[in-house]
């Protein structure tokens, strides 16, 4: 296989300038929300005390989760050495870094007390799946850091399979990690099931590679370079696997949920009777997050169609919002079980459906962290040679 | 044979200063001789590697810092001799009465006006059986558990369970992520989303932080009983009885031995120090 | 480099603007300002006055890890002590806001600018924690026969229903009244 060359974009365009001020707007949009919120409260959001965790964590989580399955392309490239992806790889340890800071920003912005960040990085409570996953994000950003230094300082190349393989290892404890976040509640019958975790991976994957995929077609649009369909055609194909991977897991998660007598109340919620989380899960997750993509990338009339690509990848991120969604607000919105089989009611909103409406702060926050992963990812691709010259059929096809 | 030793530091050596951190100066004599020959390039990819290098040392270590300052400390005061308990006679209380609601919310200096975003530490729970009719008015608060699962998810340690066995936030520690609230099954805790003025000055509050029901600590450290105990037992049903759950003489414990109490969510087996007999 | 100029001209200024609390401390010096302590009540402080304008801040910390983690609570070392002495009212009869400078912790703080966070969460109103639960329970209704069958029943009624202002004054301290 030829050598692969590498080059800057050059970063000079109008389309390139319009689009840095569009991600900065959102990125100053969102420092504004977390301003009002840290100096108002959170009241000016629509989180309560009971349900807690809103927009911005739906938003964070599924950054996190992509920035996790973002780095799969590197994986396969260097730790199960597929050379086809191995152009890709510096693009997907770029995006992963910069979709988890994304992440992060939104989570830290988020807390109510931001200012105690230094307090949070020196006082550990080690039984905290928390705290372990704050060691996690930060050990994932040095690794991948030291991965991408591997990758793209010629005289270590030979590593680039050791770091690399400990990069993949690292970014499954991440996930699931995060998918333990929700998995070890016991108090709140939608989580409390150890499928989570590698539900959560499967996740990732499906997510990281769908922006993937978008974002290499976007800038090698923008850039005028060759992309051909031997890649693509890989890319999407492995993606239409990874949608059907989730599709399995909600599958797996919600039969067990059901057959349990002791959670059928919150699933009929979920599946059933539960408004907006019903309709966010089967038109959201399943449909524009799983049988949509698969269509569009298998049917024979669009399977080769780039327009295909594009719409599927897209609707697996909107699906995978939508499962985010689901997740978080729906798992809260169900009310805790504290007399099963029992009717409650009380001063506290116990024992009813817990109203939740996203608030403009939260999505401006939640937004933001997406602009900056875009906006670090952009002028990464400006500042460094992530992004290969070319990646036409001649000259990705193995010889 | 690897070239950075960055990795190695985590290893536990204890971190004096910033000084002694090896990153940064190990890393750049390899890179530094044949920096002189490459261009720019090469030192942008040495920046990147010793930026991941640097980080990756970095965040343990502080960790450590943290943790061996943590483990000087001694316990005295409240002592693992005590481990208070609430017994909640459900029998006596009465729908219509929520004395103690009102005596917690005076002493601590809270007020639920009914929004969504407004705290309440305890509150009267009316529980009816949809089947045979059977009904009940339970004040919950916050269940004191023995595992409480708010205490293992803190990420910074600021959900604790002190030596008595009372289950406090340290708000000067907490920074407001709210994964307590969606660890507790009972819905204990509170987050605080406004500014607050005229706080007691025996209960500190404020925005950002997560509360709920101290048993009233000032009170207990001062020998006292918790203000729903001592409002109930005065105005309400007298359906409250405080006191240490080790000590075999003390009228919690004597009422426990003879009539049967049961948890709330026993099946979590998370042994709250808080038990109710009628439910 | 082409650039050469920019980046050292924005390195400079970035120097500049880093270093500005030396210079602007010796630009200072030259108004002459000090700041107006509130005075103290009492004798003398539980610590010598160079020691704690030293150390206060560690004073501080311990007792507030013994008295959040341990129990164990002081009467004048504390920050409710604290305040019991070096928190007066003012000539209107109120204690200083905590935003103000008139509030003793505020004087220093506020002049060699560094922010304090104690007093968004605890009151400016000085107490000492074992009075105050005294005179909780010497203001709790007591029930007496005849009389407190009305009293219990409309309190109880009142209680029922959401949590009102008028509830809070019943409980608290004729001390605190006024506030």
């Amino acid at each position: 296989m030829s050598a692969i060359h590498y080059r800057e974009i050059e970063g000079q365009s109008a389309g390139f300038w319009a689009l840095a001020a569009l991600l900065t707007a959102f990125m100053a949009a969102g420092l504004t929300a977390a301003y009002f919120m840290a100096h108002i409260g959170h009241i000016i959001t629509g989180m309560t005390n009971q349900v807690v965790w809103g927009m911005p964590h739906v938003f964070a989580v599924f950054l996190i989760v992509a920035a996790s399955g973002a780095l799969n392309t590197a994986s396969i490239a260097s730790v199960f050495a597929r050379v086809a992806y191995k152009p890709l790889a510096r693009l997907s340890g770029l995006l992963a870094i910069a979709l988890l800071l994304g992440g992060l920003a939104i989570l830290v912005l988020d807390l109510g007390r931001p200012d105690r960040l230094g307090l949070a990085m020196t006082h550990y409570n080690f039984r905290s799946i928390f705290a372990w996953n704050i060691f996690l994000y930060t050990g994932f950003l040095a690794l991948t850091g030291w991965y991408l230094w591997v990758m793209m300082e010629r005289r270590l190349n030979r590593y680039t399979r050791v770091v690399g393989t400990a990069a993949f290892l690292w970014r499954l404890i991440l996930t699931t990690g995060t998918g333990s976040i929700f998995g070890f509640l016991v108090a709140r019958q939608p989580y409390d099931e150890a499928i989570m975790a590698p539900m959560f991976i499967v996740m990732s994957l499906s997510f990281g590679l769908a922006i993937f995929i978008l974002v290499l077609m976007a800038a090698f649009k923008g850039t005028g370079r060759p992309l051909g369909d031997e890649i693509l055609m890989r890319l999407k194909n492995l993606l239409g696997v990874f949608a059907a991977a989730v599709l399995y897991f909600l599958l797996a998660f919600h039969l067990t949920k059901l057959y349990e007598a002791k959670f059928r109340g919150a699933e009929a919620f979920l599946l059933w009777n539960g408004g907006i989380y019903t309709f966010l899960f089967w038109f959201g997750a399943v449909l524009l997050g799983g049988v949509l993509p698969m269509l569009l990338f298998w049917l024979p009339q669009t399977r080769r169609s780039r327009a295909a690509v594009v719409w599927g990848s897209a609707s697996v991120l909107v699906g995978g919002l939508a499962l985010m969604y689901d997740i978080i607000i729906g798992g809260q919105a169900w009310p805790l079980s504290i007399f099963p089989g029992m009717h409650v009611s009380s001063s506290f909103y116990d024992g009813v459906v817990n109203f939740y409406a996203p608030s403009l702060p939260e999505f401006a926050l939640g937004l933001g962290g997406c602009a900056l992963a875009l906006f670090i990812a952009l002028f990464a691709l400006k500042l460094l040679p992530f992004l290969p010259e070319t990646l036409a059929d001649e000259k990705v096809r193995p010889k | 044979m690897r070239k950075s030793p960055g990795e190695n530091s985590t290893a536990g050596k204890p971190r004096r200063g910033r000084g002694e951190v090896g990153e940064g100066r190990n890393l750049g004599q390899p890179a530094e001789r044949g920096r002189a020959e490459a261009g720019i390039d090469e030192g942008r990819r040495w920046l990147v590697g010793a930026a991941a290098v640097s980080a990756l040392v970095l965040a343990p270590g502080v960790s450590l810092i943290a943790y061996a300052e943590a483990a000087g400390r001694r316990a005295a005061g409240a002592s693992s001799k005590t481990r208070w308990g609430l017994l909640i006679d459900t029998t006596k209380c009465k729908a219509s009465c929520s004395v103690c609601v009102a005596a917690c919310s005076s002493y601590n200096g809270w007020k639920n006006e009914g929004r969504p975003t407004d705290p309440q530490w305890i509150r009267k729970v009316q529980v009816s059986d949809p089947k045979t009719g059977f009904s009940r008015s339970v004040p919950v608060m916050c269940q004191h558990c023995g595992n409480a699962p708010c205490v293992e998810v803190c990420p910074t340690g600021a959900s604790f369970k002190r030596a008595d066995g009372i289950v406090l936030v340290d708000r000067h520690i907490c920074i407001g992520c709210r994964f307590c609230m969606m660890a507790c099954p009972y819905k204990a805790r509170s987050f605080i989303s406004e500014n607050l003025t005229n706080q007691k000055p025996w209960a500190p509050r404020g925005k950002g932080t997560v509360e709920g029901c101290t048993l009233c600590v000032p009170r207990i450290d001062a020998g006292k009983i918790p203000a729903c105990v001592e409002a109930c037992s005065r105005e309400g049903g007298g359906a409250m009885t405080f006191g240490n759950l080790k000590d075999p003489q003390s009228a919690i414990r004597r009422a426990l031995a003879e009539y049967p109490a049961a948890q709330l969510r026993a099946d979590l087996m998370l042994d709250p120090g808080v038990r109710y007999r009628g439910l | 480099m082409r650039d050469r100029p920019v980046i050292l001209g924005a390195l400079a200024l970035l120097l500049v603007i880093l270093s500005a609390p030396f210079w602007r401390g010796a630009l200072a010096q030259t108004h002459g300002a000090s700041p107006v302590i509130p005075a103290a009540k009492g004798a003398h402080c539980v610590r010598p006055v160079a020691w704690m304008r030293k150390n206060h801040m560690k004073l501080l910390m311990r007792l507030r890890y013994e008295a959040v983690h341990e129990g164990i609570r002081h009467k004048e070392e504390s920050l409710p002590g604290c305040m019991n002495c070096h928190v007066s009212r003012l000539a209107d009869g109120k204690y200083p806001s905590v935003t103000s400078r008139k509030f003793f912790c505020n004087a220093c703080h506020d002049y060699v600018g560094v922010r304090i966070d104690c007093f968004s969460c605890h009151s400016n109103r000085p107490d000492v924690p074992y009075q105050a639960a005294e005179a909780m329970s010497r203001t709790l209704p007591v029930a007496r026969e005849g009389r407190a069958a009305t009293v219990v029943t409309a309190r109880a009624a009142r209680a029922s229903s959401a949590l009102s202002q008028g509830q809070e004054r019943r409980w608290s301290s004729p001390l605190w009244r006024s506030q």
